[in-house]
């Protein structure tokens, strides 16, 4: 199956201030995309865009050729799956309540599962490693539990296009690198294509093809991550001094926080260290 | 917890006959005595004869029916509110459907226009569902319905029609103040199958769509973002919910006044007992609250016979037991 996402000239603004402007860029299928900028860049908002949540004004986002705006929300749900950073829940269900309820898109007028829905989940939550959880309330899950489960009811939309937003804000760092090892297997595997906002610059530059960073709802630089991420365009963009060298294992740049309050600190702790 | 068809079509049978149950037993009690023999006797002749034919036939048969049609219409309006205002505590009369209802029964009572029998419907009928297009009216911006919009448009217009009603109230006379009261309390005992035919088109017909949109419902459950992605359209689905759930309240209400307690207990019994999809939640919440009603009003009319109680204290004082049984019992809503 082949994907397509092309936006053209798009802006969007709440209100009064525009959040963002002139975004323009294409995904081809199986390309995994970083989304990272400051606070306030409009990074979610264009993923909400992307989804067709949002509509842009102006420009046009195309999926295939045919306008996000023209598409019927469960038609877009067949295509585009969505993770978010958390969900709270008023009404109990169980995961495996949960996980179906991604089918939903694909079920016909009886509106209930069938046997086939049955595997698409089961299948899911054992690629999420969830089946021990399967009848489990999601509010009794840890953080990590509840994204592995989130992301398992996207995989069983059976999208062609993921995109997440900060999926791995409350996850540990060995559970933040199985999320993303998952999600970089089945972009590999099944050519999904993926979009990821991500507050993790390492992160987003170790997993994706390309890097996108917004600036103030623009795009600052669109391109391969050794071109997107240099200390020059951090600095720039989020105000912050930086080291930026190469990550050992990924070859890929590696970004190193600068506070020049520790770093006077350091300095001075090593005069002591000379003196004694 | 999985809900599947044959789940839906079992616990739907259970129930149904539970509700069947409920009905035939009602039929036996009252204060006038008749035995089942003769009430089968009765059954066979049809309508038409003896004294204890009318009372049966005329007077507790459509009694029993209505019950069961506003409890059913009651708890499954409750159970859609609660999914629409993502409320857990939300019941049928949160938007204010209930008090512009009493406005207009309540202007036809002082007006003296209530002999006839068919004015306080029809127009605590109209009260309804002026009050639901009002609210829905202030509940709008840029041609979205926000939930919390939507609450606090109904809660406001609430509150005004109960300054309205306590200002009515105020300015009645001690005969007319009877009537008032019966007809806020709730009150089953003006029933006749002509109330019946009348509604029962809304109930059914709403009831039936509002089947059609289970699914949507649970999604929408998740949240209004949740929903969306996973392929729901929200807003229409929004308005549609809302308007089908005020027409059934607005219809139950408008025959029998203000039934408090089964639109918010039922759903949730049926909630702790198998979980919140509606695919299953929304016909058990139907004919639970069917039985529920038929036997509270039995009770009502029967405990300190031959006075009756209004139904809406039964209705608080059999659920709210074991509705906390079931919370203290149950951890998870």
């Amino acid at each position: 199956m082949s994907l397509e996402l092309s936006v053209n000239g798009v802006g969007f603004s709440y209100g009064d201030s525009r959040t963002l402007q002139d975004i323009s860029l294409e995904v081809g299928c199986g390309e995994f995309l970083g989304i990272i900028g400051p606070n306030g860049s409009g990074k979610t908002t264009l993923i909400k865009l992307l989804d067709g949540m949002l509509t842009p004004q102006p420009g046009d986002i195309r999926l295939n050729g045919v306008s996000l705006a023209d598409l019927k929300r469960s038609a877009i749900a067949r295509q585009i799956a969505v993770v978010s950073p958390g969900l709270a829940l008023n009404f109990s269900f169980n995961v495996r309540q949960l996980v179906l309820m991604g089918r939903y898109p694909h079920l016909n007028n009886l509106h209930f599962e069938g046997d086939k829905d049955y595997r698409i989940a089961e299948e899911a939550m054992a690629i999420t490693d969830i089946s021990t959880l399967a009848d489990r309330y999601f509010h009794e899950l840890s953080g990590g539990e509840r994204q592995r489960v989130l992301l398992a009811r996207a995989l069983v939309q059976q999208p062609q296009l993921l995109l997440l937003d900060e999926p791995t804000v409350y996850l540990d760092i060995s559970h933040t690198v199985d999320f993303f090892d998952l999600i970089k297997k089945m972009n590999r595997e099944r050519e999904l294509t993926v979009v990821v906002v991500s507050h993790d610059i390492n992160l987003a530059a170790d997993y994706a093809d390309r890097i996108m960073l917004l600036d103030r709802g623009r795009i600052f630089r669109l391109g391969y991550p050794h071109e997107v991420i240099t200390a020059g365009n951090i600095n720039t963009v989020y105000g912050r001094k930086v080291l930026v060298d190469t990550n050992p294992v990924t070859a890929k740049p590696r970004v190193t926080l600068f506070s020049d309050l520790l770093h006077q600190l350091s300095k001075e702790a090593n005069r002591q260290h000379l003196r004694l | 917890m999985t809900v599947t068809f044959k789940k839906v079509v079992f616990c739907s049978l259970c129930l149904l006959i539970l509700l069947v149950l409920s009905a035939l037993s009602a039929i036996y009690f009252g204060p006038a005595k008749i035995s089942p023999l003769e009430i089968l006797s009765i059954f066979q002749q049809g309508f038409g004869g003896s004294t204890q034919g009318v009372i049966i036939l005329s007077i507790r048969l459509p009694r029993i029916i209505l019950a069961g049609l506003i409890g059913a219409a009651l708890a499954a309006a409750g159970s859609i509110f609660q999914a629409l205002l993502r409320n857990p505590l939300a019941d049928p009369y949160i938007l204010g459907i209930s008090s512009g209802a009493a406005v207009g029964a309540i202007s036809v009572i002082l007006l003296g226009y209530a002999a006839g029998g068919w004015c306080i419907p029809l127009f605590s009928f109209i009260g309804a569902l002026l009050t639901v297009l009002l609210v829905f009216y202030v509940a709008r911006t840029r041609e979205k319905i926000q939930t919390n919009t939507l609450l606090l448009a109904g809660v406001i217009v609430n509150s005004f029609f109960s300054a309205v009603i306590m200002l009515l109230l105020s300015i009645s006379n001690g005969h007319d103040l009877q009537g008032i009261l019966y007809w806020l309390m709730g009150d089953l005992g003006q029933a006749d199958y002509g109330k019946l035919v009348l509604i029962l088109p809304y109930i059914l017909g709403g009831v039936g769509v509002l089947y059609l949109y289970t699914p949507k419902i649970n999604l929408m459950l998740l949240g209004e973002d949740e929903a969306g992605q996973l392929g729901v359209e929200v807003e229409t689905t929004k308005k549609i919910l809302y308007l089908l759930a005020s027409l059934i309240t607005g219809a139950a209400v408008s025959v029998c006044g203000i039934i408090g307690f089964v639109g918010l207990i039922i759903p949730h019994i049926v909630r702790l007992i198998w979980g919140n999809d509606y695919r299953l939640l929304l016909p058990a919440s139907f004919l639970l609250g069917g039985s529920f009603l038929i036997i509270a009003d039995t009770i009502a009319r029967t405990i300190i016979s031959p006075v009756e109680l209004p139904v809406g204290v039964i209705t608080a004082v059999c659920g709210t037991p074991f509705f906390i049984y079931l919370l203290r019992t149950r951890k998870v809503l």
